[in-house]
């Protein structure tokens, strides 16, 4: 018998599976509002390698203020200025030479703390190594404060799910590029090491600019004809659950065909088509925004933090990663194209950054400290400036979601021999810390810094009064980052620090 | 003899046995006449360890197996050598300019698309150079413009030799054989099937780990 289907039955059948459907769409809306790489916020670290002081930048201390101002690192008060509307100094400062180094040095801090300091905030904190290597990891893992794991790791685990490369190392072979040690994170979240920016692009493709540019069906055949000589061969009967060849075969078959799909070289080469790089007849073709970043970083093509700050933002233009990391390192970069020694001195604008970068304190502190501010500043404007043109979405610049953490090893030592102005410093564990961003509790320096011995003191967490009884910890600042971040830290243990956020 | 010892005189002769054979198997020869020597029988590699080439092995095999100069092997946009600008993808290291002291583990995509590149333009290069008459041709010489598969056997030959260092199997020998003949019929040229055929094979993970 047929069961009836009467006027109500049916009318219970229609609203039955308009609430089923109805439930299914809130809880996919739920699930996606729940995904935060579905809005993901952006981290960049850039590194202040070898020792940035603070006293050195905005929280630089006056001679005037100091009782034993003659052996300890102030400034004769006009080399500090004050900035309106903020707490923050800056540091005028030039000198004929840095230590041994016969290169002029002339810089100003004030037009860029002016121009950012709504987005500025200074936190201090007290570290606990004085090892460079050391230092650097415990500055991205808050000294391993959460199962340690890296702060890049973190925001591309929380963010980074659906991006083709959440974390992108521009910069190699520092503390602040280690992996962490939770290996439960999922793969995607660990480490990209970019060693080449400027050329890295063309090895996102297997193909593409080489002699098989034009062949991608015929590539296409002997790929599977790969696949079928493997599958053919002892060495696969032998091999075949070797881990490494696993991790290969994932690589070749799955990840790099996607790459090739989403077209990453054409959308991250930022070189000019010009006689050196002829893109054009290798059948490649610049990025859409290559001029703007070759405008932005115009030495791209000599400085590597140029070429490396150039591809972060079009890596986050793109949306391929959420945590980058650039920066200084302790080599030595020469800019050749500004010319040899002329009359016994470096030419202006000849050095991208110092041997053993702010390391090069220990020969001579003030003026070391002052040129790579100056650096680390000027990358920052760059970087900044193109992020803000950027639209992300809802009206909101792809500046409003981005943390800028200028991460650094340790503070420097706070004394010096009585008035001497070319002075070195060694290691210290004190020192404070620059965050940039729309996110952080701006236009604030937490914590401060005590004039009559010149090292910093620390802050509630909770309110952001200072406390000139208190240090801040790794810990501390770590979380403050996530926090600022809006990365869910409930399962961590790490403590709470409002202060460091807006709102 | 004790059992311990009694295994390393196994090993001893077995290794010289293969040698034998190996070197017995090295020139090309009509692969109708040659049966392969068995590899020896066993069952799946218990630790199964195996190890990236890393760029300058794999510079100095691609090399060797094509006849060509190490610079010849790759360039990027004609000016920039591949072992230069994909030196950490294809396992080198830079200590003294990027703190990178020791190969990074194979954990990027662009280890992947690195070696495609430098292969391909290697095969490339050799095609090149084969079929352009200048010179007689060192590898690709039996792929004639009939594609046929008596000479798609011997190039099979070749270029296991060359690449691999061993003879293939029939059912390796059989697919390329079938590949050809595939292409053959799309209507590629001898040269475009030579550098493809090589390409699969310098990429094939028996080329790329040891």
């Amino acid at each position: 018998m047929t069961p009836r289907l009467s006027r109500r039955n049916a009318l219970k059948a229609v609203l039955g599976g308009l609430t089923v459907a109805s439930a299914g769409l809130l809880t996919q809306r739920k699930v996606r509002a729940e995904d935060p790489s579905e809005d993901p916020r952006f981290l960049i670290v850039l590194t202040a390698t070898g020792g940035a002081s603070i006293i050195d930048s905005v929280m630089a201390v006056r001679a005037s203020e100091c009782p034993n101002a003659s052996r300890l690192n102030t400034f004769p008060d006009e080399q500090v200025q004050s900035i309106p509307g903020s707490p923050f100094r800056a540091v005028k400062y030039a000198s004929k030479k840095v230590g041994p180094l016969p290169y002029a040095v002339d810089t100003d801090q004030a037009p860029f703390v002016k121009k950012y300091h709504q987005d500025l905030l200074a936190v201090t904190w007290t570290t606990t190594s004085v090892n460079h290597a050391v230092g650097e990891r415990r500055a991205i893992t808050g000294n391993e404060a959460w199962r340690g794991r890296t702060l890049q790791e973190i925001v591309a685990a929380y963010y980074g799910k659906k991006a083709l490369l959440p974390n992108a190392h521009l910069v190699a072979g520092l503390g602040f590029n280690e992996a962490g040690s939770d290996t439960t994170l999922p793969d995607y979240a660990f480490g990209e090491v970019v060693a080449e920016p400027l050329y890295w692009p063309l090895s996102l493709h297997g193909t593409k600019g080489t002699p098989a540019r034009d062949k991608a069906s015929q590539v296409a055949d002997a790929r599977a004809l790969r696949s079928r000589l493997e599958a053919a061969s002892e060495m696969n009967r032998v091999y075949q659950h070797a881990p490494l060849l696993k991790r290969w075969r994932e690589l070749r078959d799955s990840r790099l065909p996607a790459f090739e799909q989403a077209n990453l070289i054409d959308r991250l080469l930022f070189l000019p088509n010009d006689d050196k790089h002829p893109l054009g007849a290798y059948g490649l073709s610049p990025s859409a925004d290559a001029q703007r970043v070759r405008d932005a970083f115009p030495d791209y093509d000599r400085d590597p933090v140029d070429a490396q700050a150039a591809l972060a933002f079009l890596l986050l233009k793109q949306r391929l990663s959420v945590a980058i990391t650039l920066g200084f390192t302790f080599e030595l970069s020469y800019n050749e194209a500004a010319g040899g020694l002329g009359n016994g001195e470096l030419p202006p604008g000849a050095l991208f950054n110092l041997p053993i970068g702010f390391d090069f304190s220990h020969q001579s502190h003030r003026a070391a400290q002052a040129l790579m501010w100056s650096r680390v500043f000027k990358v920052v404007d760059g970087l900044i400036t193109l992020l803000k043109s950027e639209e992300y979405a809802g009206g909101q610049s792809l500046w409003d979601r981005t943390l800028l953490y200028i991460a650094t090893d340790f503070g420097r030592t706070k004394d010096r021999p009585e008035n001497h102005e070319g002075f070195g410093s060694g290691h210290d564990l004190n020192n404070g810390v620059l965050l940039l961003s729309p996110m952080v509790n701006g236009n604030r320096i937490l914590g401060g810094v005590d004039p009559t011995t010149c090292l910093t003191y620390g802050f509630d967490p909770i309110t952001g009064a200072p406390d000139p009884g208190r240090t801040m910890n790794e810990a501390q600042i770590f979380s403050g980052i996530l926090g600022a971040l809006r990365v869910d830290t409930s399962a961590s243990g790490l403590p709470d620090v409002p202060a460091m956020r807006k709102g | 003899m004790s059992p311990e010892r009694r295994r390393h005189t196994y090993g001893a002769l077995c290794g010289l046995g293969l040698a034998l054979v190996g070197s017995l198997a090295c020139s090309p020869s009509e692969p109708q006449q040659e049966t392969p020597a068995p590899l020896p029988t066993g069952g799946e590699s218990r630790r199964a360890r195996v190890r990236f080439k890393g760029l300058h092995r794999l510079e100095n095999d691609l090399s060797q197996a094509l006849s060509l100069p190490i610079e010849e092997l790759c360039t990027e946009l004609g000016s920039e050598p591949c072992s230069r600008i994909h030196k950490i993808a294809l396992g080198g290291v830079m200590p003294y300019t990027r703190g990178i002291h020791e190969p990074l583990p194979l954990r990027s995509v662009s280890n992947a698309a690195a070696v495609d590149r430098l292969v391909i333009s290697a095969c490339a290069r050799r095609a090149e150079l084969d079929f352009g008459g200048a010179t007689p041709p060192v590898l690709f010489g039996d792929l004639t413009q009939t594609l046929d598969d008596l000479g798609a056997e011997r190039a099979a030959r070749r270029l296991y030799n060359a690449l691999l260092r061993r003879d293939e199997s029939p059912e390796e020998r059989a697919e390329i054989v079938t590949f050809v003949a595939q292409q053959k019929a799309k209507g590629a040229t001898p040269q475009e099937v030579a550098l493809l055929a090589c390409y699969a094979l310098g990429t094939s993970v028996e080329a790329l780990f040891y």
